[in-house]
């Protein structure tokens, strides 16, 4: 259906088409207009020639019809129907009669069924009102044919002598010949018009085409940019330098652009990647190392003196303590890399708990809590992750908070729901970051904090990641920073079957 | 065709070839005879009539000139104030009175091996009509008003019948050739018309189709042959030679193929006599009123 609805063709049928439509209509008007007035122009001509011959029979006969010559009428009227010949040029007259004043035939052309002497038929086709209006006005009448339809010119001339009307000629010629000579004029008016626009539209439509062209390229040279796939564009060509070549010429550069831009894009990413890794393996080798280097040493001097227990007694708990450090380590990462959903979906109805434990961790520092994560309508919907994991993200997101604003500020943690999505915002009014610190921010082990082991926002952000959520930061030195976490609310039954059975 | 049928309607009408003896005042300028017949001859046929001039004007030795007038009634003025020396008339207008005559006879064509013709009453094919009195209140075509087959004769007929023949027909009207009557007829622009049996034949011959549109229902007793007259006052070495001339076409080879043409066997010596009958016809006819200008048995 889509095909049928010319909003959804291409401009190189639209374009063409509207001129192929727009040139025969053009032709077609210019042509009946011709036609129009070659008609109009033909009657008219029709109805002078008639009227010219009817006043000339009239004044011949002047004399026959006095000395009541029916024989010479007769022959008058009979040469003039049997004369004209369809191709002469002459007026075609199909009757004719000579009347007596009182409308006694004198002499008819059809004289069998308009007998000699007889009073005018009543069923004669020339009008009798006609006859009777210029036996009263005695002027001279025409009725002019319909050019329209195949009909008749009628005229009626009064014969006069000496200012008495002695008698009338009543003439009637047909249209038939200049209506078939007009529908040739037509049939050539139209084929000319038709080959006419046949020639100029295919002309029109082909340099339309061709000019569309570029435009038909462009679109489909955009589409696959916006698909993303820049190296499948080729360069569209054009020569002219009218909008479309500038358009086309912007496009060309456009799409150069836009390519090498992309491979910029890409070397950039993985140049950022690598130096990610890099920076990866150097935090764990870092936190891995800092324990291993006391832990060797004890175990150095343990080897030296394997049987002094006061010395056992006092690097194995320094020993426990670093191997503790790095399974911590080592649990944080792998912790997060380990998704764990056999819990209950957390309702947000943990949120007040968390208050009071934000609360604790503030202490007796002078920062400002403003809570407004109170108890939310989720409209029968739930988060996909569990109530500890809410809270991991929230703690881990406001103790930084905490941790930068030492000398005091504000902490605002809030909820609100829209549609499908729970959003927290945690604000702080701490000195903020700049720009390569918030493109870091995430990556595990970077820490701003010489105490900080660098996984916290690491592990939130894989967690937010984990339940298709989103976090993004807003932040500028010296204007504090947000965190904005964005969770998608699931229906129930969209859990798996068996957390919705235990659930139940 | 048509050019035909004006041929042969110009031969019927033929109305006289006479040399005037007499006063060569008659005589055109040249010395040339002048022969008046009535209705027109067309062009085309003009040759054929011209081979009858010449060999007349062979025969004669002066040129012979044909005058076409509409009408017998012209071509009587004309012969009446001389300037016309013969004529080829009709009986009818050959019978009025004549004071003082002017007028001789010359010879009369032999048609069918005599010197007689009759009219003939003719209608539509189609028409129902079987007798003249069938006809009355109708539209009737007369060939001219001197013509004694194509008006006398009819005229006479319906008077026969107990009628008054200016009031029998509805409207009538004069065509002037008794082939053109044929056509009025045929045509229907008349119910009815009288035409000379000789021209009637002559067409029938010649152009079937023309009379086929037609129907004889009455003919009329035989009369004397149209005559060709000449003026009294034609020298009579002229005259002798112009009625010599005719007198010999019959035994002529040369003249065969003319006479051929008008489809006679020649031309004879007549009296006045043979046109007695129509006299007598226009004076019982005419009741009076035509009688004065007939001249008196």
């Amino acid at each position: 259906m889509r095909r049928l609805d010319p909003r959804h063709w291409s401009l190189m049928t639209k374009l063409p088409l509207t001129i192929i439509v727009m040139v025969f209509g053009s032709a077609m008007i210019m042509g009946l207009m011709v036609i129009d007035r070659d008609a109009t122009r033909q009657s008219a001509r029709l109805g002078a020639q008639t009227f010219a011959l009817a006043r000339a029979i009239a004044a011949a006969g002047e004399n026959a019809v006095l000395s009541r010559d029916i024989w010479q009428l007769y022959r008058t009227l009979d040469q003039l129907v049997n004369r004209a010949s369809p191709d002469s040029g002459e007026v075609p007259v199909i009757d004719a009669m000579f009347l007596t004043p009182d409308g006694v035939v004198l002499a008819h052309t059809d004289p069998a069924a308009h007998p000699v002497g007889m009073p005018m038929a009543t069923g004669s086709d020339f009008s009798q009102q006609l006859i009777l209006h210029v036996l009263a006005t005695q002027t001279p009448e025409l009725v002019p044919a319909s050019v329209r339809s195949e009909g008749s010119v009628d005229a009626v001339v009064p014969i006069r002598v000496d200012e008495t009307v002695v008698g009338f000629l009543v003439l009637r010629s047909t249209t038939a010949p200049m209506l078939a000579q007009l529908r040739k004029d037509a049939t050539l008016v139209e084929i000319f018009s038709v080959s006419l626009a046949l020639v100029m539209s295919t002309f029109g439509a082909l340099i339309s085409r061709r000019m569309v062209s570029p435009l038909h390229k462009l679109a489909d040279g955009l589409d696959a940019v916006s698909r993303g796939d820049h190296d499948a564009v080729a360069d569209v060509r054009t020569g002219d330098r009218d909008e479309i070549g500038q358009l086309t010429e912007q496009f060309n550069r456009m799409v150069r652009e836009l390519a090498r831009n992309k491979r910029l894009e890409q070397d950039l990413a993985r140049a950022e990647r690598l130096a990610g890794l890099g920076r990866f393996a150097a935090g764990l080798a870092h936190e891995v190392n800092n324990p291993l280097g006391g832990m060797k040493n004890c175990v150095n001097m343990l080897a030296r003196r394997p049987d002094d227990a006061d010395l056992v007694r006092k690097y194995l708990p320094l020993l426990d303590s670093g191997l503790n450090r790095i399974s911590a380590t080592i649990q944080a990462l792998l912790g997060e890399l380990r998704g764990e959903n056999n819990a209950h979906p957390c309702k947000m109805n943990c949120l007040v708990d968390l208050e009071a434990l934000v609360r604790a961790e503030i202490g007796d520092r002078p920062i400002g809590l403003d809570w407004q994560a109170g108890k939310l309508d989720l409209a029968g919907k739930s988060l996909s992750c569990t109530c500890p994991h809410v809270h991991q993200i929230v703690m881990n997101l406001t103790r930084n908070a905490i941790a930068v604003m030492p000398d005091g500020g504000s902490l605002k943690v809030a909820a609100r729901r829209e549609g499908a999505t729970l959003t927290l915002d945690i604000v702080d009014t701490g000195p903020g970051l700049d720009a390569a610190a918030q493109a870091r921010l995430f990556e595990p082990f970077y820490t701003t904090s010489p105490n900080g082991t660098g996984l916290g926002l690491w592990i939130t952000y894989a967690l937010v990641n984990r339940m298709n959520g989103s976090i993004g930061v807003e932040s500028a030195p010296g204007q504090g920073t947000r965190f904005t976490v964005a969770l998608p609310l699931l229906e129930p039954f969209a859990l798996p079957r068996k957390e919705a059975n235990r659930a139940a | 065709m048509i050019g035909r049928r004006r041929f042969i309607t110009a031969i019927a009408a033929m109305a006289g070839i006479t040399p005037s003896s007499g006063a060569f005042a008659s005589l055109g300028a040249s010395g040339e005879l002048r022969v008046g017949l009535t209705a027109v001859v067309v062009r085309e046929y003009m040759r054929s009539l011209n081979q009858l001039s010449e060999y007349l004007a062979l025969r004669i030795g002066r040129p012979v000139n044909f005058v076409y007038r509409r009408s017998y009634s012209d071509i009587m003025d004309m012969l009446a104030r001389g300037e016309l020396d013969a004529a080829w008339v009709c009986g009818y207008p050959f019978v009025k009175l004549r004071t003082p005559e002017y007028l001789t006879i010359v010879v009369a064509p032999l048609y069918r091996g005599a010197p007689l013709y009759r009219s003939l009453l003719i209608v539509p094919k189609s028409s129902a009509d079987e007798t003249i009195s069938d006809l009355r209140g109708k539209v009737f075509a007369y060939s001219d008003p001197d013509s004694n087959s194509g008006y006398l004769a009819p005229r006479a007929a319906i008077a026969e019948a107990g009628f008054d023949p200016d009031q029998f027909f509805r409207m009538a009207f004069f065509t002037y050739s008794h082939a053109e009557t044929v056509q009025a007829v045929a045509r229907g622009v008349a119910n009815g018309g009288a035409v000379d049996s000789y021209v009637y034949n002559v067409i029938q011959k010649y152009e079937p189709e023309a009379v086929a549109g037609t129907r004889i229902i009455a003919q009329s007793r035989q009369f004397g042959f149209p005559p060709i007259v000449a003026r009294l006052d034609l020298s009579a070495e002229v005259l002798d030679r112009l009625r010599t001339a005719f007198l010999g076409m019959a035994s002529d080879p040369q003249a065969t193929p003319i006479l051929a043409l008008f489809d006679l066997d020649g031309f004879a010596e007549v009296t006045p006599a043979l046109y007695a009958p129509i006299r007598d016809m226009a004076l019982k006819a005419a009741a009076g009123t035509i009688a004065a200008d007939v001249r008196q048995p």
